[in-house]
Formats: structure tokens, C-alpha cells, sequence
């Protein structure tokens, strides 16, 4: 069974924002409007921290791509009370979106603030609603929706190496951001697969993860920067 | 003969408070049992769905039990005649 | 023609809301019916256009109903749990006391359990509850809790009202259909009487863990989480006497009202104000322990995200609400309750505590949801019309609630008073002989 994971190499990323509109547009993320984005309720499935560091004349910032860390030992699913996000298979931590009530448990639970709820109807300008992506669901209002790792991808490509009649393996899948990377910095795959690339990045002495001591075993790793 | 018809609906409308507890009393068993059988199937750890109904569910039950008993109680003690 | 009321006796003013409603009945009920009328309506209009009718945002995605629904689960602690330990601690100064602290746990409770309901996003899947529950969640353990604590609480309220009931069936002109339905046959043989006591007597003893235990489940929902000073051991002890706290004061709130408009001071004397003053008084010094050991355990080891939260509390934006918590909360009911122990006195103390739980509440919940860890932007929360709205249609039903229950039950227990009478007196003095020296028995 894979256990799909995510490196991103900080050195590498430039931090141009691709991964979040290509994110925003494979996965039918609600564009909510300047009004509601003043009110902090933008839905930013990909999105960036920014760290500040030092202070003046040393101050430096960070700009760091977050998805959702898709921790192992998840809090966001051990608060559901009805099981609507929940670990799948390869170690997914999905949502189920007919059966989320909306009680925003799992939000409050996160540690990294990764997820998002939809305070209104998503609605989309004539335009964009000719590119929404028939492979994701349209979230109502009222659910919670986060990062999946684009597992709509993870099932198609299941289905293609069913029917070419093997196994699936690394390199079959990669979410919208590692696709989209310009430079390259988000590798995506089976950290069991040892002759992975990400096998390979995650053992690598410039590996962390966001808060590792908390115990939430996520699968994104960073790479750090080399000083 | 419309004292006795009024009598009647009085008997049977004061039983609904005993009616209503014993509905939550069993609903509320029906439920956890439910849950845990729904957990196994999942292969999830029904442990705190078990857990809980061995309080929850004896203290349900008491109550219902003892609005019954002072229900039933009543109703003996009456004055002969 | 005889008034209604004049088969109760000396008791009879215990009867007028019920026979003579009185003008002053109506206008609140108008005013009431008004406020709970437009809050039902702020609620339909959410329920259609979706939570962003709140201030809600993100980080902030629990606010004003989360911390409403812990304030009235909170003061259901009023009723049942001092109820219940008067009577099996069998204080005679419980006797007026009782119902009335009863009637608020049930409605306060009732209006508290709608609010995770008015909280969530899709309420029209509130049953997914029940079909996809998930006991290693602590909202599943909220519904336990909270459902077989009304059950209790209400057969706790039901079963001393039974003889009241027979009485309004037997001597009272109206509404008689429903007390003979509700008093169950009643007549007041001693081998009813001793059922009844039975029935109490095991509620009593039941009530008092189930209380605890529900206070102690809603703490979870925060300390389940790893989020910085949520996530703290002290939150279920914390919660209960906060519970307590915010209990004993909202029924010295409604005492007052009560003895204010329906005359009840020759009931509710000033001897009983002194006394719940006195618990009060207890609970704010409890309740000041165990913040003090809290913010005292957050603050020595420096750790960052806690610290956050922390400064956000004690000098950041929600310094105003953090020290008026503690004002209300302390510092002005440990001085009005120490030095100025009259019935005004005890008045205003308790009306501060219950501005002060409510914040405490909201000081609890907000500065650690906009405290992130990551470092996103965050704004200052804002309620808007709806959340405030429906809190003070919260409120209204609560009085609502009241209002009608006064209208068709006395709010005081005739029969325990006229125990007290009867037995009262006797009862105590042999307990008092009892518990004297013996006289020197000689010993051959």
C-alpha cells in the first residue's frame, strides 16, 4: 500500500504562486470576492506562509507553498463526529462532502489552519464555470473542504493501471501543484517506494516538517534552504 | 358514561411522560448499539462507544425506571374507593 | 363569588401568576414573544444564505454560538446541582429554592442544546449524527451527556412538582384537565408520599455526577485538541466550578426578579440571598484559584504559541474583555459579597459574574482560534446582527420559558414549605439533640 507524500525543495521554489492557481483551478475552488477575502474567509487549498525572521537591519521572510500537510496521525480526523474527513487509502486525508454537517471541529482541531469552510454558496462567473473540472465535486455551502493530494488524479490513474493490468506505482500520479511547478520544487510520491524520488528527498539531512515535535506525522517534508 | 370516555383519555394521556422516557431510554441503546456495530464494521476501535454506553446507557435506563416506579407507585397508593 | 385561590391558604400568594396574571404578564410575553420572534427569523435567514451571515471567518471558526451554547449548558449547573445537594445535605433554607432553580436548569438547558444545532454549517444533515457517529468524538460525547442530563433534570423537576400539581387539580378553578393529567392520581396517601420521596431521593443522588460529567464533556471539546491553552488538563475541573459559578449567579438573578415581581419576599428572605451570597462568594475565590493556576502554568515556561495567546489575552486586543472578565468575576463579587452582604449588594454581584462567565467563555475560545501557530493573517472578530440576535432570542426564551412555566405551575414548592412547617422544626431539633453529647450512662 503506498503512503503518498510531498517534497517540497524551498531552494528551489521561487515562490511565484503557480501551485495556488493551478490548484484553484483543477479542484473547483471557490473564488469568494473581494468583500468576503477582506473578512479572512478565502479558500486557499495551496497557499503560502510567510515567515518573518530577525528583525532590521537582518529581518528576512520566508514565503513558504502549504498545502495540507496530510498528517498520519491527523487531528482534524479524530474530531469528526461523522467521519465526513478521514484517512483513505495511501494515507489520503479526504472529505467527504454529502456528509460534512458543517460544525467546523476539524478546522478548529488543525494545528496548521489548513482547512477551509464554505460560509457561502461557492458561485463562479459565467467564464470560469465553463473551466470547472468535472473530475471534482462542487462543494455546497456549508462543508469543509482542504487539500487532497488531487485524489480525483489518484483514482484515474488507478483505474488506468488497472486496465493496463498492473500495479499502480510512483510517478503514476502528481497533484496540480507538483505539475504545474515551474522550477520543479514540489516532488510528489510513494514514500514507501524506496527507489522513489521523494523516498529519497524525505532522508535527506535538509528535510523537516512543520511542526514535527506535535506528533501529527505529516507526509509534506521541506527541504531547507542552503545557506 | 362521559366521565368514564374522559377518565380514559386521562389514563392514557398520563401515561406519555413514561412513554416519552422509555422512547429516549431505547432510542438511545438502539443508537449506541448502532454506533458499535457500525464501528467494528468500519474496523474501527469501538472501545469508547462501549465505554460510554456502559454508563450512559444503566443511567438512561434508571431514570426511565424510576419515573415508571413512581408512575406505577401512584397509581397503587390510591385511596381505596 | 370566591376567588380562585382562596382553598391554598396562607399559601395562596404562591398561586396569583397562575390565576391572576396581571397586566405586566402580557406586556412581557409581547415583549418576549417580539425578540424570540425576530431571533427564529435571523436563524431562517442563516439557515438559507449559509454561515457567512455571521462574523465567523478563518481563524475564527467558532465564536459567538460555541461560546452561548457552553454559557447555558453552564448555568444548567444552577438548578439541578444545588437543588440536588440541598436537599440531600437536607439544608431546611433550600425549601423556596428548589423549583425554582430546577425550572432553570430545564429551559436553560433546552435553549443550550439548540446551539450546536444553530452552529453548524448543514443542519439539514443533523442526523448524520446519528447514522455516521463517531464516538471518539467529543461532540458525540456532548450529545450523551446533554441528553441524559435533561432526561434527569427533568424527571428531577417532574417528580416534587406531582403534589403541587394535585393540589391546583383539587382546590384551583382552572386548567384542571391538565393538572389531573400531570399529577398522576395523586391524592397524598403516605404510600404515594413515599414514592414520590423514593423517586427524588434516587434522582437526587443521580443528578449530581450527571452534571458533572456534562461540564466536564463540554471541556473536552476544547481540550481534545492541540491547539495553545486549549489544550490544558485543567479545563475539565475549570469548566465545572465555572459552571457552578455562573449557575449560582443567574439564580440569584432570577430569585430577585422573582421576589420583585410576584411578591414573593416573605418566601424569598433575605436569609436565603445570604446564604446562595455565601456560595457565590466560595465559587468566585475557586474560580480565581484556578485561573490564577492556569494563566500562572501558561506563563513560566515561555512557550511561543502559548505565550501568544497569552499576551493576546492580558494586553492585546482582548485585554478589555480579559480584565473585565476579571473584574466581574472577582474582584467586585469577593468585595460586594464580603463587606456589603445585603439583598442589592448580592444583586449586583451576581449580575456581574454573569457578564463575567460569558466572557470567560468568549476569552477562552476566541485568542487561541485567531492565535494560530502558522503565522496567517488574522482580523479582530466581530458579531454581527445575526450572532447577537440570536443570543438575545436566546435569552427571550429563556424568560419566555419562565414565564409560561410561572403561568400555569407555582414557582415555589407549597408542599416542601408546608413540610417545613409541619416537620421542619422537629426534625432539625432532633438532628441537633443527636448530634450533642450523650448524658453519662453508668457503667456497671
Amino acid at each position: 500500500m503506498a503512503k503518498w507524500g510531498m517534497v517540497i525543495d524551498l531552494d528551489k521554489c521561487t515562490m511565484c504562486g503557480t501551485c495556488i492557481a493551478s490548484c484553484h483551478i483543477e479542484n473547483n475552488v471557490a473564488i469568494v470576492g473581494p468583500e468576503e477575502a477582506k473578512k479572512n474567509r478565502a479558500i486557499f487549498w495551496m497557499d503560502t506562509i510567510t515567515f518573518e525572521e530577525g528583525e532590521y537591519p537582518n529581518a528576512r521572510i520566508k514565503i513558504v507553498p502549504r498545502p495540507c500537510m496530510n498528517c498520519q496521525s491527523p487531528q482534524c480526523t479524530y474530531v469528526c463526529p461523522v467521519n465526513a474527513t478521514q484517512k483513505g487509502e495511501g494515507g489520503i486525508i479526504g472529505q467527504i462532502y454529502p456528509r460534512c454537517i458543517g460544525c467546523r471541529y476539524c478546522t478548529v482541531a488543525c494545528p496548521y489552519t489548513v482547512k477551509y469552510f464554505n460560509w457561502y454558496k461557492p458561485e463562479w462567473e459565467k467564464e470560469f464555470k465553463k473551466a470547472l473540472n468535472p473530475d471534482v465535486s462542487l462543494r455546497p455551502r456549508g462543508v469543509v473542504e482542504k487539500c487532497t493530494f488531487c485524489t480525483h488524479r489518484l483514482q484515474k490513474a488507478k483505474e488506468k493501471a488497472k486496465a493496463e493490468g498492473r500495479k499502480l506505482i510512483d510517478g503514476d500520479y502528481w497533484p496540480a501543484c507538483a505539475e504545474s511547478c515551474p522550477t520543479g520544487a514540489i516532488y510528489f510520491g510513494d514514500l514507501e517506494d524506496i527507489n522513489s524520488k521523494v523516498y529519497e528527498l524525505h532522508r535527506s539531512p535538509r528535510a523537516y516538517r512543520l511542526f514535527e515535535d506535535m506528533g501529527t506525522d505529516p507526509t509534506v517534508y521541506y527541504l531547507m534552504e542552503g545557506r | 358514561m362521559k366521565n368514564g370516555n374522559a377518565g380514559k383519555i386521562i389514563s392514557i394521556l398520563q401515561l406519555f411522560p413514561v412513554i416519552i422516557v422509555w422512547s429516549i431510554a431505547l432510542g438511545f441503546t438502539t443508537f449506541i448499539i448502532y454506533i458499535i456495530n457500525l464501528s467494528n464494521a468500519l474496523e474501527d476501535k469501538p472501545s469508547i462507544a462501549v465505554g460510554i454506553s456502559l454508563v450512559a446507557i444503566p443511567l438512561l435506563w434508571t431514570m426511565a425506571s424510576v419515573l415508571t416506579y413512581v408512575f406505577v407507585g401512584l397509581k397503587r397508593g390510591r385511596k381505596k374507593g | 363569588m370566591k376567588r380562585a385561590d382562596e382553598h391554598f391558604g396562607e399559601d395562596a400568594i404562591l398561586f396569583d401568576p397562575i390565576y391572576k396574571p396581571g397586566k405586566g404578564f402580557y406586556v412581557a410575553l409581547s415583549v418576549f414573544l417580539a425578540v424570540a420572534g425576530f431571533a427564529v427569523y435571523l436563524y431562517i435567514r442563516q439557515y438559507f444564505l449559509g454561515l457567512g451571515v455571521t462574523g465567523l471567518n478563518r481563524p475564527v471558526f467558532w465564536s459567538f454560538y460555541i461560546v452561548n451554547f457552553v454559557f447555558f449548558i453552564g448555568i444548567s449547573h444552577a438548578g439541578t446541582l444545588i437543588s440536588a445537594i440541598l436537599r440531600l445535605s437536607k439544608a431546611e433554607w433550600r425549601r423556596p429554592i428548589t423549583r425554582v432553580a430546577e425550572i432553570i436548569t430545564v429551559v436553560v438547558l433546552l435553549i443550550g442544546a439548540l446551539h450546536p444545532i444553530i452552529d453548524m454549517g448543514r443542519p439539514d444533515r443533523a442526523l448524520n449524527v446519528f447514522l455516521y457517529g463517531r464516538y471518539q468524538s467529543p461532540l458525540l460525547w456532548d450529545l450523551t451527556a446533554i441528553t441524559t442530563y435533561l432526561m434527569a433534570s427533568t424527571v428531577y423537576l417532574y417528580l416534587p412538582m406531582i403534589p403541587d400539581i394535585a393540589m391546583m387539580r383539587d382546590k384551583g378553578t382552572k386548567f384542571k384537565w391538565l393538572y389531573t393529567i400531570l399529577s398522576w392520581g395523586y391524592e397524598g396517601t403516605p404510600a404515594q408520599k413515599h414514592v414520590i420521596e423514593k423517586g427524588m431521593t434516587i434522582m437526587m443522588v443521580m443528578v449530581v455526577p450527571i452534571a458533572v460529567s456534562v461540564h466536564t464533556v463540554i471541556s473536552y471539546l476544547f481540550a481534545m485538541t492541540v491547539q495553545p491553552m486549549w489544550h490544558s488538563t485543567i479545563f475539565a475541573p475549570y469548566f465545572v466550578v465555572g459552571a457552578i459559578f455562573s449557575g449560582t449567579a443567574v439564580l440569584l438573578v432570577v430569585m430577585v426578579v422573582l421576589r420583585k415581581i410576584y411578591h414573593l419576599e416573605t418566601y424569598l428572605k433575605e436569609i436565603h440571598f445570604k446564604h446562595l451570597g455565601t456560595i457565590l462568594l466560595v465559587m468566585s475565590l475557586l474560580w480565581g484559584y484556578f485561573t490564577f493556576s492556569e494563566y500562572l502554568t501558561t506563563y513560566y515556561p515561555q512557550e511561543p504559541h502559548e505565550m501568544k495567546v497569552f499576551w493576546y489575552k492580558f494586553i492585546g486586543p482582548y485585554a478589555v474583555f480579559f480584565w473585565g472578565m476579571v473584574a466581574t468575576n472577582l474582584v467586585i463579587p469577593v468585595l460586594l459579597l464580603s463587606f456589603k452582604k445585603d439583598i442589592k449588594g448580592i444583586f449586583i454581584a451576581s449580575i456581574c459574574v454573569s457578564i463575567g462567565m460569558w466572557l470567560e467563555r468568549l476569552n477562552i475560545i476566541v485568542p487561541s482560534l485567531v492565535s494560530t501557530r502558522l503565522p496567517y493573517p488574522t482580523g479582530f472578530y466581530v458579531p454581527t446582527l445575526t450572532e447577537v440576535g440570536i443570543f438575545l432570542g436566546g435569552i427571550a426564551l429563556f424568560c419566555l420559558g419562565y414565564l409560561l412555566f410561572a403561568k400555569l405551575f407555582p414557582l415555589i414548592t407549597v408542599w416542601e414549605i408546608q413540610e417545613g412547617r409541619e416537620h421542619g422544626i422537629k426534625e432539625v431539633n432532633d438532628r441537633i439533640r443527636s448530634y450533642l453529647p450523650d448524658k453519662k450512662i453508668d457503667v456497671i
